[in-house]
């Protein structure tokens, strides 16, 4: 592919919906699931005399989302006016921060798949107000303005991305800080994250930036990924061609159906958005109390939770990385290590049997039925040998459907493993009876039977030998 | 900046603001305002002669600090009468002619 | 009937209620009838609300109840087309919202309707309150009362009008660069625009958000002084108003205590007409008799105000009206087949020639390459005047000044030429951009028998000493008992 010959920039402006219940300058509810034009008022549909109101809550949300970004808190910033005229923007101009935004100069570091971490620049963050929702019908369309003034975050990344997958880890870094944070839910298929790219091509060693291109409506990672790749092609076919004065700065969507992105707009659209300080609105501040309370509160985010992981528990890099995906699942599996003692265990079962659990019956982990005071109990009887992983599956089964102890089950069904050597004996001594043929076999070579006597003693025992002992003993037996 | 001399509005400058403004003139109206913003924009530029250059923009006669709101839901019980007032509707929803005809 | 109702002040007409000298039907029936019989001569009004006797009658109701009544029982106010009314036509003067009925109140309606008062209609007004002759709106020029061949003044001329012919003893108004003093003025009788920040905007259509106030236009201070009482204080619904303590306006007076009054140099110039300087003198003479101190203050930037005004103003402004879209409500031009006509033509065919000036002038003054030389500028120049405001109130208590040069002008007079048109603004602008508090107070008249007042500028905040003050200058009027021709 000719794309190799050029880099690729990549900046992403992400707005990201903040989690309250009313929207920004008005008091009406932020619930999407209402019907048509339910949550509306004089305000949020530009009514002539409206005035807006700013939501307190929506200055700590992004207060608490610019600290956790490194970012430089304004203690006074300003909201502007962005002057253009479209049927979901009722006021004819968005409230949204120009010259001042609440948040500037910090950056979030993203660990890319190779491994390796990278740090990406976040220019700004601001808050603005949402658009409303126009459907088109042909020779007519409609408006819905239940999500006109919704308060969003828009983050604005340095140009610092140099592929397609860098792009979307980074966005997957955001979506779990923000998530982590409680701001926002993260949810890009719904609309409460967006995420616009910023693409452009240069041949290697050129210090100018190529004419960037701006990619929208993209919904989920995985787009991501395949628009910006495909318009990194489009780009670098141009230049093979030494057509790339034909790159021009514009907006194109994407079109998940075909893979290809298409200019939005025909004709060249002169914007000028005539942005001015917006009279209706003070100067936001934030106070020293409050930038002080958010300041201590701060949460630990995944990046530092997956290193603390990993030098305290020991855990593996992958381990690490998929525990910290999400803060409730970070948080049981630390209660479960600390508990039981046994983080490296604890890590095992979560990865494959919880969240096999989990995933086959459409859970999320903050509704899981078992504790992690309780998985802790199971693994410790699992690790000191009272039960063997075997039977420590199947009381984890129960455990979920009779929300009975691991203590409790073991103890009901006789599940303790038996590590009495005589017992054992008689059960392997059954075994060889009844098998002469395999016997034969194994002494004549053929190592392989040794399972099947495994497997033969354990079912005896009904599977509560110690599985240790059984390969111990049968060895002995065998041999002889 | 604003060059030195005089402003001149000329028709294709009135075109364009009235294109950002959303306004249609005729060619009557687009004379008469090139005219009359020349005139208007001319006598405005008198601003200059003020040395401003240690000011502060005043935006707003009292700088205060923004007022704020408690993040509670309050419905507006009427919002009936504010789709009432659309020119065309369908249901709830406004309705408005395609982006293209 | 027990009382005068014609010459009544607002305060005599609430007591005769309350002490059920009158009723307020009767009140309101008589200046509704008033109101009928001369609108058509004057055009002060676009809506009449002739229901508005029910609203008397729940007051008389309260009365005969002996329920507690508010400061306003039965006062029949007219109010500013720019406010709205709760299901109610809110017209702007304009054909864009010619048809828009207003899904609830300003805060300043419901103040008022808090207080008891009756809300005799809707006044006339220039288009979305863009101009200074009431001779934009879209519903006709308004007459004054005085000479119906002369402008009422604006952009609140409707209310200066209605006012003056007695059509309701007082009136709403608002004030961006003079709209409530000026036609008060012309008009002969008193208006107040408060400090910004002291009256809530929420529910007035906005013509310049930094600039606009609403405020009480009556024939007495007093009755002014009481309707700002009701209508001032903070409001959880407008971020800009200002949470200080409202004083009772209507009970200042400045007793035997002796002021410092400015007189800018430049209030004062060679633009000042005969009789305007004649009347002005006369009471300034007055005033020093009794023992009050004049001291010549300069305002030198007073010459860019209008500039500065005017390119703050038209900015917000074309803002402000981008969303009159024929998308929600208000106008849609039947000739309209795509998103872009449909806001071309719906814009241009309701929006008259001035307001299509203003937001010419807004939007080119707010555009790529422009704003900082116009919009910027005129943000540093406002820091600057406001500053020059504080100083001249660092050793005076009020400023006393003309509040046009002239007397009202005949109808047609000036309307054709803009820039002429702006300029006559130049002594009211000033006080908006320093968001401080200013009235228009009558005292006397032209030899053509045409009203004359003078304008009281006071400290931000302090409508308190601006009103004491205004009622003593009120008492130094000449030629009491002057009607106009109407009556």
């Amino acid at each position: 592919m000719s794309s190799s010959r050029y880099e690729t920039v990549i900046g992403i402006e992400v707005h990201v919906q903040l989690n309250t219940k009313t929207k920004l300058f008005c008091s009406c509810s932020t619930e999407f699931s209402s019907s048509d034009n339910h949550n509306i008022c004089p305000v949020c549909t530009g009514m002539p005399g409206a005035l807006p109101v700013m939501n307190k809550k929506v200055i700590e949300l992004a207060s608490k989302t610019g600290l956790a970004l490194n970012c430089k808190i304004n203690q006074r910033s300003q909201f502007s006016r962005k002057n253009y005229f479209y049927p979901d923007s009722p006021k004819a101009y968005q409230i949204s921060q120009y010259d001042l935004p609440i948040c500037e100069n910090g950056y979030l570091d993203v660990r890319l798949s190779e491994g390796a971490v990278k740090r990406i620049g976040v220019t700004r963050a601001h808050i603005e107000e949402d658009a409303g929702k126009s459907s088109h019908h042909g020779n007519y369309s409609l408006i819905n303005f239940n999500r006109t003034c919704v308060p969003l975050l828009e983050i604005v990344s340095e140009p610092d991305m140099r592929s397609p997958s860098e792009a979307a880890e980074y966005v997957r870094a955001l979506r779990s800080v923000v998530q982590y944070l409680g701001v926002c839910d993260g949810n890009l298929e719904e609309g409460s994250m967006r995420a616009d790219c910023n693409v452009s091509i240069r041949p290697f060693g050129q210090k100018e930036f190529g004419t960037k291109v701006e990619l929208k409506n993209i919904n989920s990672f995985r787009f991501i990924e395949k628009a910006i790749a495909y318009e990194v092609s489009r780009q670098a076919d141009l230049y093979d061609n030494g057509d790339q004065d034909q790159i021009v700065q514009e907006t194109r969507l994407y079109d998940a159906d075909k893979n290809k992105t298409y200019s939005m707009r025909t004709k060249e659209d002169a914007h000028d958005y005539r942005y001015f300080p917006e009279p209706d609105l003070m100067n936001l501040m934030v106070s020293d109390e409050l930038l002080k309370e958010l300041q201590s509160r701060l949460i630990e985010l995944p990046f530092a939770k997956a290193e603390r992981f990993k030098e305290s528990f020991g855990l593996s890099e992958q381990d690490a990385l998929l525990l910290v995906q999400q803060r409730e699942m970070a948080e049981y599996f630390e209660e479960v290590a600390t508990k039981s003692k046994e983080p490296k265990l604890s890590a095992n079962w979560i990865s494959t049997e919880l969240m096999r659990v989990l995933k086959e019956s459409k859970q999320d982990i903050k509704d899981f039925s078992v504790s992690a005071g309780d998985l802790a109990e199971l693994l410790v009887l699992l690790s000191t040998k009272k039960i063997n992983a075997k039977i420590a599956k199947t009381v984890f089964e129960e455990m979920i459907t009779s929300s009975k102890t691991a203590g409790t089950i073991v103890e009901a069904k006789g599940l303790v493993q038996d590590d009495d050597p005589n017992s054992i004996a008689k059960f392997i001594d059954q075994v060889i009876e009844s098998n002469p043929e395999q016997v034969e076999q194994y002494r004549s070579g053929k190592e392989k039977v040794f399972n099947f006597f495994l497997g033969q003693t354990m079912r005896l025992s009904k599977g509560k030998a110690n599985p240790d002992l059984v390969s111990e003993l049968l060895k002995e037996k065998l041999s002889k | 900046m604003v060059h030195q001399g005089t402003i001149m509005i000329d028709l294709k400058t009135v075109q364009h603001i009235a294109n950002l403004a959303k306004l249609e003139l005729s060619d009557e109206e687009a004379s008469a305002f090139s005219d009359q913003l020349t005139d208007i924009l001319g006598h405005f530029k008198k601003l200059e002669e003020v040395d401003t250059s240690s000011e502060e923009c005043l935006y707003t006669p009292n700088p205060i600090a923004q007022r704020l709101r408690e993040d509670e839901v309050v419905e507006f019980n009427e919002r009936q009468k504010i789709i009432d007032n659309a020119p065309e509707s369908s249901g709830q929803l406004i309705k408005v002619p395609p982006v293209v005809s | 009937m027990s009382i005068s109702l014609i010459n009544a002040k607002a305060s005599e007409i609430v007591e005769a209620i309350k002490s059920k000298k009158i009723s307020a039907l009767e009140v309101t029936e008589f200046f509704l009838k008033r109101a009928n019989e001369l609108n058509p001569q004057l055009n002060a009004f676009i809506s009449i609300d002739q229901s508005c006797i029910e609203q008397a009658k729940k007051i008389d109701m309260k009365v005969s109840k002996s329920e507690p009544l508010g400061k306003l029982a039965g006062l029949p106010i007219g109010v500013k087309d720019l406010l709205c009314v709760k299901d109610q036509v809110t017209t702007a003067a304009s054909k864009m919202l010619a048809n828009f009925k207003s899904p609830y109140s300003s805060t300043v309606v419901e103040r008022l309707v808090a207080e008891d008062a009756v809300i005799l209609g809707k006044t006339n007004l220039d288009e979305f309150a863009m101009g200074s002759s009431n001779e934009t709106s879209y519903f006709g020029v308004v007459k004054n009362p005085w000479n119906v061949e002369f402008v009422p003044g604006g952009s609140s001329g409707g209310s200066a009008s209605a006012v003056a012919a007695r059509m309701c003893p007082v009136a709403i108004g608002t004030d961006t660069g003079g709209s409530i003093r000026q036609p008060a003025n012309f008009c002969g009788i008193v208006g107040i625009k408060p400090s910004y920040g002291r009256v809530s905007r929420y529910g007035v259509v906005a013509f310049a958000s930094s600039l606009d106030q609403v405020g009480p236009m009556a024939t007495y201070v007093e009755d002014c002084a009481l309707v700002l009482e009701v209508i001032s204080g903070e409001d959880k619904m407008d971020s800009t108003s200002l949470g200080l303590e409202v004083a009772e306006y209507s009970k200042e007076s400045l007793g035997d205590k002796k002021i410092n009054i400015a007189l800018p140099k430049q209030y004062f110039g060679d633009a000042l007409s005969e009789d305007v300087k004649q009347n002005l003198q006369t009471v300034i003479e007055k005033l020093r008799a009794d023992g009050h101190k004049f001291n010549e203050v300069d305002l030198p930037l007073t010459e860019y105000a209008i500039s500065t005004y005017y390119l703050i103003a038209c900015s917000e402004a074309s803002s402000n009206l981008a969303r009159y879209d024929g998308v929600r409500y208000g106008y849609r031009s039947d000739e309209v087949s795509n998103l872009e006509s449909l806001y071309l033509k719906s814009r241009s065919e309701s929006f008259g020639p001035e307001v299509k000036r203003r937001l010419m002038l807004g939007t080119y003054a707010l555009s790529s390459g422009y704003y900082d030389a116009y919009f910027e500028k005129a943000c540093k120049l406002r820091a600057k005047l406001k500053k020059e405001f504080e100083k001249v109130f660092e050793s005076n208590d009020v400023i006393l000044s003309p509040v046009t040069t002239d007397t009202a002008f005949k109808i047609g007079e000036r309307i054709s030429d803009p820039l002429q048109m702006y300029l006559n603004d130049i002594l009211t602008i000033s006080t908006n951009l320093a968001g401080l508090p200013a009235m228009s107070v009558p005292i006397g008249y032209s030899k053509l028998k045409m009203p004359i007042g003078a304008q009281v500028i006071a400290r931000s905040f302090d409508e308190k000493q601006m009103i004491a003050f205004a009622k003593l200058l009120e008492s130094k009027k000449s030629q009491n008992g002057e009607q106009p021709d109407v009556f």
